[in-house]
């Protein structure tokens, strides 16, 4: 019998020896069950009455959610969109028709909690909660790190020009901004785009070159 | 001679369309052709095309976000603990509702309760007291009238007539069903006594006097109305409780004014014409059979005083000159009939 083990962030490489997170009796792992087997297994697995199908899921995608919903919405309150991004489909997984992807489906869930983060309620909710960042203090934290292989002037400027794109992005209407964000930073394609926003692709291929000129004058 | 080549008209939105699809490789052979004529011949449209590659290539350059520590194993645990709970119907139906939102909800229910309370309308005035004096009309019944208790009780409801404005007031007045109407409403404390004395009668297997009163209204050989009112302070008082049965003919009697001396029960003791001219004996003895119960007495009270007025109304005459004056009240009345 396999020795069991607990349930680690594979998204980032973690020793299972080093720092462990107990999770609960569902999230124990067997060596090689954290490999990722694809949409289709973990769905079946997750469908069948196995909740290790929906662990499964949950760490192939959620490096990939929190990316996505850092950039919306800012990575202070990223993870909360994570976490209800992942509850909700937990509850929707069954009704889950598999006309999109996986990867698509979570997007689009992802997405739309952001935006109810964004929306009056999330803003009321910002203003009385205590300690809460402002909102270009919230995105401070995504300014990259200092790359060794180049000078710390072209570090500095690369800096710069990397803190303005990303404000300019943050300031495009909501709609350019998803197609951009989705196309551009998390490299999906066309008709994944189409699916996440449930728009014809020749509305994607209009907002993001609208949303591209936008940011051209931004910038310039 | 060479043919010059064509170049392909675009507004700006359509050349951003083409540029930007270019940048992403999503042209066709044909379009890309147009679009690499229109930038050798514009060079502004070529700058363009370098400016917004440059955006799009720097765009894609940009670190993915670094998730946090665990962030997996942590989501894995919420949504296990969440799910195993009551709050997952929520977020079943997409709501997750943030710690604060019970409370809020709590509070918005509470404001709306307040809201509601505030805002009720308010409910149904009370009778309107009724001041100074307070007619009380009869109306003589048909004349071939029947003698027998079940004409009477049919008669009873029709007993006070609507005869003037200020009678419509106090009986819209009397008509409220407040408790406390038989305190403010004499008129209404009269029509009430007899239809408990009715009522009582009827339980108790008693012809009850009120009845018998509309009984001897049905017999009266004259048609029209009597009216009896009792007039300044006295009306906050007492109220007119019991005429008695032999009533002097309508046409005989003119409007006479009289202060009557009440005992302690309402009885006359004493009758004083204040007019000048004659009264007539007849409409005397009506005044001394007068019957009036304090104002506010409760309507069981009325009824059982009325019933047991009738069993006691022998003993009555003879006991009313040699009752002492003891509590005794001054009113003045005015019996009319037209």
């Amino acid at each position: 019998m396999p020795a069991r083990i607990l349930a680690f962030d594979a998204s980032r490489g973690e020793d299972p020896r080093g720092r462990m997170a107990p999770v609960g009796a569902s999230a124990y792992l067997y060596p090689g069950e954290r490999d990722w087997p694809g949409d289709e297994m973990a769905l079946g697995r997750f469908l069948s009455g196995d909740v290790l199908g929906f662990e499964q899921i949950v760490r192939h995608y959620s490096a990939m959610v929190f990316s996505l919903a850092a950039r919306l919405v800012g990575p202070a309150e990223a993870e909360d969109v994570v976490q209800e991004t992942f509850l909700r489909a937990y509850h929707g997984l069954e009704k889950f028709r598999g006309e999109s992807s996986l990867k698509t489906w979570l997007y689009a869930i992802a997405l739309n909690r952001a935006r109810a983060r964004m929306g009056t309620l999330g803003r009321l909710r910002a203003i009385f909660t205590p300690g809460r960042t402002r909102d270009g203090d919230s995105f401070a934290s995504l300014d990259d790190a200092a790359d060794p292989a180049i000078s710390p002037e072209e570090n500095a400027v690369l800096k710069e020009r990397r803190t303005r794109l990303r404000a300019a992005i943050r300031a495009l209407p909501e709609e350019f901004r998803a197609a951009v964000l989705l196309r551009d930073l998390e490299g999906l394609s066309y008709e994944e785009v189409a699916e996440v926003l449930e728009v014809p692709i020749g509305t994607v291929r209009s907002r993001l070159a609208r949303g591209r000129a936008l940011l051209k004058e931004k910038l310039s | 001679m060479s043919a010059r080549p064509f170049v392909p008209r675009l507004a700006d939105e359509e050349l951003d369309l083409l540029i930007s699809r270019s940048v992403d490789g999503d042209l066709s052979p044909e379009e890309a052709s147009d679009l690499e004529a229109v930038l050798a011949h514009d060079p502004a449209a070529a700058r363009r095309k370098e400016e917004l590659a440059s955006i799009v290539a720097e765009a894609r350059t940009l670190p993915e976000p670094a998730p946090p520590f665990a962030l997996a194993t942590r989501v894995s645990s919420n949504v296990s603990e969440k799910t195993a709970r009551g709050g997952s119907v929520f977020h079943r139906f997409g709501f997750y509702p943030p710690p604060g939102m019970a409370i809020g909800a709590m509070v918005a229910l509470a404001f709306v309760a307040v809201a509601i309370t505030v805002l009720k309308p308010a409910s149904p005035l009370p009778a309107r007291r009724v001041e100074g004096p307070v007619d009380v009309f009869f109306m003589e019944g048909a004349k071939n009238g029947a003698k027998d208790n079940d004409a009477a009780k049919r008669a009873l409801p029709e007993a006070p007539k609507i005869a003037s404005k200020e009678t419509v007031k106090n009986r819209i007045a009397a008509a409220r069903p407040a408790p406390a109407q038989a305190e403010r409403a004499p008129a209404a404390v009269v029509a009430s006594a007899s239809a408990l004395a009715a009522a009582a009668g009827q339980a108790a297997g008693i012809a009850a006097p009120a009845a018998k009163a509309s009984g001897a209204l049905a017999n009266a050989e004259h048609a029209g109305a009597w009216s009896v009112a009792v007039r300044g302070e006295g009306a906050r008082r007492w109220m007119l409780r019991r005429a008695p049965e032999g009533r002097p003919s309508v046409a005989s009697t003119p409007a006479s004014a009289f202060r009557v001396t009440l005992d302690a029960d309402g009885r006359v003791t004493s009758v004083r014409a204040l007019d000048a001219r004659p009264v007539p004996p007849a409409l005397l003895e009506f005044v001394r059979g007068l019957v009036f119960a304090p104002v506010g007495a409760p309507d069981g009270a009325v009824a059982e005083g009325i019933v047991r007025d009738e069993k006691a109304k022998a003993e009555h005459a003879d006991a009313l000159a040699d009752r002492p004056a003891e509590h005794a009240s001054e009113i003045d009345v005015e019996v009319s009939a037209r």
